[in-house]
């Protein structure tokens, strides 16, 4: 098997409900995944076991091969909001991840600070988060999620809070650096559009104990505007 | 357009302070008011030149203390703040003793305070410390409590210890609540320092005031009250000065 992530049968309650009872879920090396489903099932929760900041009452999860349940700092978690630091520029709020790990804060920028042309945001570097537009706050606050990941990242609804027209380029943005970066992703969503623009696999939850999977891979160029993109929707449709 | 509306924002308080200014030398010049009870503009001006030098002096003790005073409440307060902060049970059990502790008038501790710490600067520099440590303590524990949850699990998700996420998000979210309890707190400051310095002591504003009292220098009372609310607004430009150095990012926020 080529995972590089695997949660093996998670189980999670609140207050003697059951949010999942033995999920397992698992991502390959490159791929996107796509968890969609309506808000409220646990998506952000299941998010929050596979990152460490949550423990499950049972299961496991592992990043390749190691035992990482309930041990934060291994996967990078990109959360709905950009939570770019106010009162730290943007180049100090991408190298954060690695300050963190106890690098010194000057080398942690320096080495950042090579990504702000890639990611669009050059320019940026010494200026605080409120001066930039919604996208480039996103895109900065990927950027940090990248520099934090070993290679797999989570993102909680990244691009929701922006306007059409940002969201859409975005995506299209978005599927430029997954590639050059090598990240894995599993990517929440509950835009169906989003998730068979973005994703190779599709999770769809109808509800958290109803789960089908669904593979859209070998995606041609604009696939949001063929046939096939309807087909793929009204299916995704048909499970919820 | 625009440079003429502040020239008019900044003219109109100094307007004020001008027409009450020409008011009272009218009132005294009408000879309305006995001029031993209601001294002129002019017979204060004179009486702050005259003795400037010895306010300097008396300044210097009153500041000493004010100085004193503040530096160990902020460094109190911040480290009780932390230890309320880190645990709940502290939190709960100190926080009503802060409430409290508040509402003791300090004129009426104060003569307690010099019986028993004497004529020398502990007592005053002990009354700043109970006036002042409450708005500080208050202002960072509210500041540390104002930390966005999904900032810290955004820190535990890299992997961040207690520290620091203390170090990253509970201490800079608490430094613009901090601030507001210092300006606050920076005026009881000088007048706690003030009232202390009536009750005993050999130096200061509070000592120079209760001697040109009793000799009945209307001039020299009305010179040194002044000189003590320069004082106080000299002490707030120098904390906000301070707040803008600390937090130049929102320096921005007030130009855009």
């Amino acid at each position: 098997m080529n995972n590089i992530l695997y949660a093996n049968k998670i189980s999670k309650s609140f207050d003697g409900n059951f949010i999942f009872r033995d999920l397992s879920i698992s991502l390959q090396k490159g791929e996107t995944l796509a968890l969609l489903g309506p808000s409220g099932i646990g998506k952000t929760t299941l998010l929050n076991i596979l990152s460490g900041v949550l423990a499950p009452d049972s299961g496991n999860v592992y990043l390749k091969g190691e035992d990482i349940t309930a041990k934060p700092g291994h996967i990078s978690y990109m959360q709905q909001k950009d939570l770019l630091l106010p009162y730290y520029t943007v180049a100090e709020n991408v190298a954060l991840p690695l300050i963190i790990k106890g690098e010194k804060k000057n080398v942690a920028i320096e080495t950042v600070k090579k990504h702000f042309e890639f990611f669009g945001i050059s320019g940026y570097e010494n200026k605080y988060p409120k001066e930039m537009s919604g996208g480039m706050k996103q895109r900065a606050a990927l950027l940090r999620t990248v520099i934090q990941s070993q290679g797999v990242i989570l993102l909680d609804e990244p691009f929701g809070a922006l306007d059409a027209v940002t969201r859409n380029k975005m995506q299209k943005w978005y599927l430029d650096i997954k590639d050059q970066m090598k990240i894995s992703t599993i990517i929440i969503t509950h835009d169906t559009d989003e998730a068979l623009i973005l994703a190779d696999r599709i999770i769809v939850m109808k509800d958290s104990l109803t789960i089908k999977e669904l593979k859209v891979n070998d995606k041609c160029k604009d696939f949001e505007l063929t046939k096939e993109f309807l087909q793929k929707k009204k299916e995704v449709l048909g499970y919820l | 357009m625009k440079r003429l509306k502040s020239i008019i924002n900044l003219l109109l308080p100094v307007a004020t302070f001008a027409v009450i200014i020409i008011a009272w030398a009218a009132l005294c010049a009408s000879e309305a008011l006995p001029a031993f009870m209601m001294p002129s503009p002019k017979a204060v001006l004179d009486a702050f030149i005259g003795d400037f030098k010895l306010l300097c002096i008396h300044s210097k003790y009153t500041l000493a203390e004010t100085f004193t005073g503040m530096g160990i409440s902020i460094v109190l307060s911040f480290l009780l703040a932390v230890v309320m902060d880190r645990f709940n049970w502290i939190k709960k059990a100190v926080y009503p003793l802060l409430v409290v502790t508040q509402t003791v008038p300090s004129i009426a501790i104060a003569p307690l305070l010099v019986l028993w710490f004497g004529f020398g600067m502990s007592p005053k520099v002990i009354l700043i410390v109970v006036v002042c440590f409450f708005p500080l303590a208050i202002g960072f524990l509210d500041g540390f409590a104002s930390a966005d949850e999904d900032e810290i699990k955004l820190l535990k998700s890299m992997g961040a210890n207690n520290a620091q996420i203390f170090r990253h998000v509970k201490f800079p979210r608490s430094l613009p609540h901090f601030f507001a309890g210092l300006k606050v707190s920076s005026s009881y400051c000088i007048v706690s320092a003030v009232i202390s310095e009536w009750l005993g002591g050999t130096n200061g504003l509070g000592v120079y005031m209760t001697r040109v009292r009793k000799s009945y220098a209307f001039d020299k009372m009305f010179a040194v009250i002044i000189l003590v609310s320069l004082l106080s607004i000299l002490l707030m430009a120098l904390i906000s000065l301070l707040e803008k150095v600390t937090m130049p990012y929102n320096n921005k926020e007030k130009k855009q």
